[in-house]
């Protein structure tokens, strides 16, 4: 499941082998229905805006990845070099959103692999998913670490959602910020002196406490940890308790294909 | 870090009053005697080990000090102390955890454990008499009890330095998103993460260590800034502005928040501090400005000091 479909798809391996069907979401009707016609290999388009299910003003910006439910927080922005243009509004308008859990779709279908990016607004998506996201094993989202939107979550908001769904975090894969006026750092996309002001993160349900996951649920951890992450310990782990629950020994011949390739 | 000293431009910056509230103890003294030797400003440190803190005492030079105690919530508390000090923690090791990784288990294995009353900074005077400035807090685990406990110090703080613990390394430790709350409620913003540390799965040894440096491992903790939101001058008093540009400069690697500090302290009484700091970081760096750039910092790895401090 894609909240946010923009910027990175780490999901594609997985859907280029014919391994993954991604749902993604775009709240306008017509639009929905346009994405749906074009037939993308193991895509399907909802259309919804996921959220805590109250209608909220959408701030529609310059840079379309900067759209969020929240407003812009200006003074802070433009203490930014290259920052506060990218939040400019097109347009705003009220946007009604579902809670994850109240679309039948999706509780019948499940998800194993969630991505986030709906700026602040996941950590109500993820308190309205605890159903839908109950067999989930990882969730890579971005934080947004500074107060960029007004009102929005803290980046420890959004953390204490996902531990209370049962994850923790298992790494961070970059972060990105801007230099603060006057100085200036050089770079395209602009570099940074020091502060973050965004990054991502991946988050994996807790595998040391897996005793209730079954067998399917290990897979799959396997599948994603290896195709999306490149994480040969974790893969073989979730291989081998996958073997213990099905006398299989998927494990093992990993563990030699990925010596071989080391 | 910045080539000069921002005392050279900005000539009525106070002295910083640092706290270190660290799992290492007085051992850590070492590291923070720059704050002398720069005239940056004083060290007040705790060790549970009275004699630990004597024979620093009597090594460090002046301004550096550490106070007997172990700085928790202000109750009883049992100390697991650990075969590798750093791991060393009131909370009890989740052996559970650690023994799914490479080397974990051995390393937080409890060799025995103290009991020992802790106390709150809140009930902690300075000897210099004024209020932290600057707050480090590296205590497995324990970071939030501390600071839910530091009481006026994170009124005066303009910068706070945590280890945040990501995974469940200890059993009933508060984690990360706690740390965030209660800094959140005092007024401070994330200014950066940087320089997590992992740990690699067990279940294939050797294969997985080695390929650590690629793929990560799990994430066990991670150093995390704080500073006071700067984007309201009027937020704060003047002191904690000169305090904020001061710690930018000489401690966390960020000249672009020094200025911004200075600049807010202007603000406040007309001076012209931000003014004189650019002049001297043009001249440092040697480039025009703002026309072309500085030299681009990735921050996510600690440098210079902070990096010693953290034994990169």
């Amino acid at each position: 499941m894609d909240l946010g479909q923009t910027g990175a798809l780490p999901w594609q391996p997985l859907v280029d082998a014919g391994l993954a069907q991604v749902i993604g979401f775009e709240p306008v009707e017509a639009e929905c229905q346009r994405l749906n016609r074009m037939n993308l290999a193991h895509h399907r388009f909802l259309p919804f805006a996921i959220g805590d299910g109250a209608t909220h003003r959408l701030y529609m910006t310059q840079f379309p990845a900067c759209t969020s439910i929240f407003e812009p927080n200006w003074p802070f922005l433009e203490l930014f070099q290259e920052l506060a243009p990218l939040f400019d509004l097109r347009d705003t308008f009220d946007l009604t959103t579902q809670r994850l859990d109240d679309i039948t779709e999706l509780r019948e279908a499940g998800c194993d692999y969630l991505k986030l990016d709906i700026q602040c607004a996941e950590t109500a998506a993820l308190q309205g998913g605890r159903a839908v996201l109950a067999r989930t094993m990882m969730i890579q989202t971005e934080i947004t670490l500074a107060p960029m939107y007004q009102g929005a979550p803290r980046p420890g908001e959004l953390d204490n959602a996902l531990r209370c769904l049962g994850f923790m975090p298992w790494r961070y894969l970059g972060c990105g910020g801007r230099t603060l006026k006057p100085l200036r750092a050089e770079g395209e996309p602009p570099e940074y002196l020091s502060q973050t002001l965004w990054g991502d993160a991946v988050y994996v349900r807790d595998y040391t406490r897996g005793d209730s996951f079954d067998a399917s649920q290990w897979t799959k951890l396997a599948m994603l940890a290896h195709a999306l992450y490149g994480a040969t310990d974790l893969a073989h782990l979730a291989l081998r308790c996958a073997d213990a629950l099905l006398g299989s020994d998927h494990a093992a011949r990993y563990a030699t294909l990925a010596a071989a390739q080391s | 870090m910045t080539s000069f000293a921002i005392r050279d431009a900005v000539d009525d910056l106070p002295r910083l009053a640092v706290i270190d509230v660290g799992v290492l103890g007085a051992a850590q003294w070492i590291h923070w005697r720059f704050l002398s030797e720069r005239a940056i400003g004083t060290l007040t440190g705790f060790d549970p080990d009275p004699g630990a803190c004597a024979r620093c005492n009597m090594q460090a030079p002046p301004g550096i000090a550490y106070l007997p105690g172990l700085v928790a919530d202000g109750n009883p508390v049992r100390l697991h102390r650990t075969r590798d000090p750093r791991y060393t923690s009131v909370f009890r090791p989740n052996t559970a955890f650690a023994s799914a990784f490479e080397g974990l288990a051995e390393a937080c294995q409890v060799e025995r454990v103290e009991r020992l009353d802790s106390i709150r900074l809140a009930d902690v005077s300075l000897p210099v008499g004024a209020g932290c400035d600057y707050l480090r807090v590296d205590v497995r685990g324990a970071e939030a009890l501390v600071l839910e406990n530091a009481g006026g110090h994170l009124a005066t703080a303009a910068v706070v330095h945590t280890t945040a613990a990501m995974a469940p390394l200890y059993e009933e430790a508060p984690a990360f998103d706690r740390v965030d709350a209660v800094l959140g409620s005092r007024g401070f913003i994330m200014h950066r993460f940087f320089d997590g540390v992992s740990a690699s799965l067990a279940s294939l040894p050797g294969l997985a260590v080695a390929q650590a440096e690629s793929y990560g491992g799990q994430l066990l903790w991670s150093e995390a800034i704080y500073v006071k939101d700067y984007t309201d001058p009027c937020s704060q008093p003047l002191s904690v502005w000169l305090s904020l540009a001061l710690a930018a400069h000489e401690m966390i690697d960020a000249p672009d928040l020094a200025c911004r500090a200075l600049a807010n302290a202007d603000i406040l009484d007309g001076g012209e501090r931000a003014a004189r700091y650019l002049d001297s970081y043009i001249a440092a760096s040697g480039v025009a400005f703002p026309a072309a750039a500085t030299t681009a910092v990735v921050p996510t790895r600690a440098r210079g000091w902070l990096a010693r401090l953290l034994g990169r």
